[in-house]
């Protein structure tokens, strides 16, 4: 014997997903008997059966043109193994120019000249334009300026991509849509009767 | 199980825009289904399966395979949908907007479709959106996208014996909202 009370209703709200021929025989003799249990598994297998052919939902029309237009807008490609993405390469790359110009503008007898320009230099630096005097190697100076001078270059134009990138998307669309706007306008003064 | 979907997933993880183009041709509706069930709203539903995609193709070359592409895109879905909802009831809060009525605006029984079997079905299936979220979402997954215990314990994150618990207590819930719509008249 099944107690309605015991089993719960879970068990019927399983049993009313089944098959009538797995249905295990204390449940049908409790059923048999039971009118409390007998309406709840009336309702749960009318439930079962709209739910079994329960269609999914319908998009509005056009939704499906409409996903595939927005994802063609989408500029960021999918490919495995990325390389990696600009707003790393791009500093990265500034950084590495820097360094080598550097090492380039550096002469040969920079080796005598940086000890004492590196020991002096924390003086040197502020009192050097008044006093229009230049203890630091002039090579190493400008070293150190023309790679300041790409790096800063480099945050400028990794800043520039990186605002660029963001509305780029928008702006082609409000171009697009302006075009077409006006299209539409000289289409219509064209065919409007004189 | 062999994912029906693997040639497509492997051509689009490459970069191919018309592979990953055909995975959404033969996903959106699911996709959309299911946002729909979360939201309870056909606009945010759409605004959401776009986002699912999106997400979707940035994340593609992350995708390892270990699930079937759908289960990842529904899991991607309700996270999606979770953080959209989150955003909504902020602005909701912050407007003072009241209770949503997404329920009463279930499409009207067309008249024209006489059969009563199907009048009632449709009008059984719009009750399911007076459900709580957690049930209309694994009736969903259950009943409309076919899902196993398994598939919808993985893509909702929960343990095997806490979804098969769950349908039920949806299946009782919404047998209780159905006889209260209907009285006592037997069907
Ligand atoms: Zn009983």
């Amino acid at each position: 014997m099944m107690d309605h009370n015991l089993h719960g209703q879970d068990a019927l709200a399983h049993y009313a997903a089944c098959p009538m021929a797995e249905w295990p025989p204390a449940l049908r003799a409790h059923l048999a008997e039971c009118p409390v249990c007998r309406e709840e598994m009336h309702w749960l297998r009318t439930v079962e059966a709209a739910l079994a052919s329960w269609p999914l939902a319908e998009p509005a029309p056009g939704f499906l043109e409409r996903l595939l237009e927005r994802l063609a807008r989408e500029q960021v490609p999918a490919r495995a193994g990325q390389v990696l993405p600009w707003n790393i390469w791009v500093p990265a790359m500034t950084l590495g120019a820097a360094l080598i110009i550097a090492a380039l503008a550096l002469p040969p007898q920079i080796s005598q000249a940086w000890e004492p320009a590196i020991s002096e230099w924390p003086r040197q630096v502020a009192p050097w334009a008044a006093e229009g005097r230049l203890t630091l190697d002039r090579g190493a100076f400008w070293a150190v300026w023309s790679g300041l001078f790409v790096a800063t270059g480099g945050v400028g134009l990794t800043l520039a991509l990186s605002a660029w990138n963001a509305r780029y998307t928008r702006r082609v669309e409000e171009v697009k849509r302006a075009l077409s706007e006006a299209a539409d306008h000289l289409l219509k003064m064209a065919h409007r009767p004189s | 199980m062999e994912d029906p979907l693997a040639e497509w997933v492997a051509r689009a993880q490459k970069g191919d825009r018309a592979a990953f183009e055909e995975l959404v041709k033969r996903t959106h509706r699911r996709v959309y289904n299911l946002a729909y069930h979360f939201l309870s709203n056909e606009q945010e539903a759409e605004d959401l399966t776009q986002e699912v995609y999106l997400r979707a193709w940035r994340a593609l070359p992350d995708f390892r395979g270990d699930a079937q592409f759908s289960t990842w895109l529904y899991r991607i879905t309700l996270n999606t949908a979770m953080n959209y909802q989150r955003t909504l009831r902020t602005q909701e809060q912050a407007a003072g907007a009241a209770e949503t009525l997404a329920h009463f605006d279930a499409p009207l029984p067309d008249p024209a479709a006489a059969a009563a079997t199907r009048d009632r079905n449709a009008r059984l299936w719009a009750t399911v959106r007076r459900l709580a979220q957690r049930y209309r979402v694994v009736l969903a997954l259950f009943y409309q996208h076919e899902l196993s215990y398994a598939e919808i314990a993985e893509v909702l994150g929960l343990p095997i014996g806490t979804v098969k618990a769950q349908l039920n207590r949806a299946r009782r819930a919404l047998a209780a909202l159905w006889r209260e719509e209907n009285g006592d008249d037997g069907s």
